[in-house]
């Protein structure tokens, strides 16, 4: 998965960083569970299904099925809290696998 | 998509709104106060219109501004607090409490603060308490825009004027949605913007005078009179208006004002409370929601607010933003002392508010995205 840009967001809560990643793809279900082998992860079907991962004392990463956005929130931002959830997120290979259709 | 973020900005503007402001942004410039290209003198036109909405003794009273937090700024600043003490109720907003802040840091400024209930109401009791001890000022938002609570303004004047102290009304939320007639009310400041109840543009808004305050003035320039004199023109509205004027925005807002001859502050005020009741009719004892705005039948402005147990307001917005195409508002919403009576700091509340063109139907959607939200489990 490639990285198109990176946003910082602003919100009227103190003490945290909040990034939001666009990536080159949709969010697509075997993504949401390469992004939850980095952390805990909670899958919620609603007209579009919502999932989230936590990762303890880094970060906490929402995102929303066919979006290509993830919403990030670091509490206490690491410099290697991020490099580590972006290689993690580049890790993805966006080629479908055996017997998956594209 | 379901805009449901009124107390933030109200959208759709009215189409009289856009169009007076393209007629005024096309016509050739002409000197400030002396009407525009167009033939329309929007400026006057603008103040008349808000000094009858209020009972205003005079238009020239009607002070235009940027919107409410210049107000408040010039406001505050003109009133030259130093050394003395504000009273504020924790319902207040940053845009109020800020300049305060800064008072307090560097001006020796006393600012109490009165507490308010679960639901954001002050008790006059407690302002009269306060006032026991001298005041300069007394700050009071009139509807609050987290929780919607209507404070009671004429109670809370007559206080002041007993002792003497001015009454500045926050009138950011309330303005275009709750009537308050400022005739009796002389010793008072009346603070709007004109983006949110009134549905102007952005950028505008101002300061209603009371004939017994005269507030110094915090920002002076140019006038476009009396260039020589090496102070602001002694007179009202230009002595505290300096620099030029919004034209095309007060075009806009006079254009906007126009709206409420159509339909009246009472019929959008009754909108408002129904769309509120049917939110609390569908959320009310659904468990885990707990709801903070006041009561449908004490909440004009059309404000819900809520908390789901498991939920962080945060993630509420975000899937309702992008399950659902519905725009609310999450957070502290600016005002960060109510969500301490509140108890809903540090991540606040998750806001619907609604204005004339939203629908039943609407709010009946984002109560059911909410159930939906609140039937899937518990999040984090």
């Amino acid at each position: 998965m490639r990285i198109v840009s990176i946003n910082n967001l602003e919100e009227c809560l103190d003490g945290v960083t909040i990034r939001e990643y666009t990536l080159s793809r949709p969010h697509e279900r075997r993504f949401m569970e390469h992004l939850g082998t980095d952390g805990r992860l909670e899958v919620f079907d609603f007209a579009r299904t919502f999932f989230r991962v936590t990762r303890p004392g880094a970060y906490l990463l929402k995102g929303m099925e066919g979006s290509e956005t993830l919403n990030v929130v670091y509490s206490k931002f690491r410099q290697s809290h991020e490099d580590a959830l972006l290689s993690h997120i580049q890790a993805y290979n966006t080629e479908p696998r055996d017997g998956e259709r594209s | 998509m379901i805009y449901l973020n009124h107390a933030a900005t109200s959208w759709p503007k009215a189409p009289r709104v856009t169009e007076a402001m393209a007629r005024s942004m096309e016509a050739p410039p002409v000197e400030a106060y002396r009407g525009s290209g167009d033939g329309v003198d929007a400026f006057a036109s603008c103040r008349k219109r808000l000094a009858r909405m209020t009972g205003a003794s005079d238009p020239a009273r009607v002070i235009f501004t940027s919107g409410a937090t210049e107000s408040l700024n010039l406001a505050i600043g003109g009133l030259e607090l130093a050394g003395k003490r504000v009273i504020v109720t924790m319902a207040e907003h940053n845009s109020l409490l800020r300049p305060l802040w800064r008072l307090a840091d560097r001006h020796r400024t006393r600012v109490t603060v009165l507490p308010v209930d679960e639901k954001g109401r002050l008790d006059p009791e407690d302002l009269r308490t306060a006032l026991e001890d001298d005041a300069a000022l007394v700050c009071l938002t009139h509807a609050g825009n987290v929780t919607g609570a209507v404070q009671p303004v004429e109670e809370c004047y007559a206080l002041c004027e007993k002792h003497g102290a001015p009454l500045l009304i926050d009138a950011a939320q309330s303005a275009g949605h709750i009537d308050l007639d400022l005739s009796g009310m002389p010793n008072s400041l009346w603070i709007f913007t004109g983006h949110k109840g009134l549905g102007g543009p952005p950028g505008t808004g101002g300061i209603v005078l009371g004939e017994a305050v005269e507030p110094v003035a915090v920002k002076v320039g140019g006038s476009g009179i009396r260039s020589l004199s090496r102070e602001m023109p002694d007179f009202l509205p230009l002595r505290l208006e300096a620099g030029t004027p919004n034209a095309p925005g007060i075009a806009g807002l006079d254009a906007a004002l126009a709206e409420f001859e159509d339909r009246s502050v009472t019929e959008r005020a009754d909108h408002g409370r129904k769309l509120v009741a049917i939110l609390e009719d569908r959320l009310d004892g659904l468990e885990g929601c707990r709801i903070v705005s006041a009561p449908a039948t004490e909440n004009p402005c059309g404000i819900f607010g809520f908390v789901l147990s498991g939920w962080s307001p945060r993630d509420i917005g975000f899937i309702l933003a992008e399950s659902r195409g519905i725009q609310a508002r999450h957070g502290l919403h600016c005002a960060p002392l109510i969500h301490e009576a509140l108890k809903t700091s540090p991540e606040g509340t998750v806001r619907f508010s609604v204005g004339p063109q939203t629908s039943e139907d609407d709010v009946r959607l984002a109560a059911n995205a909410v159930l939906e939200i609140a039937r899937s489990g518990r999040g984090s």
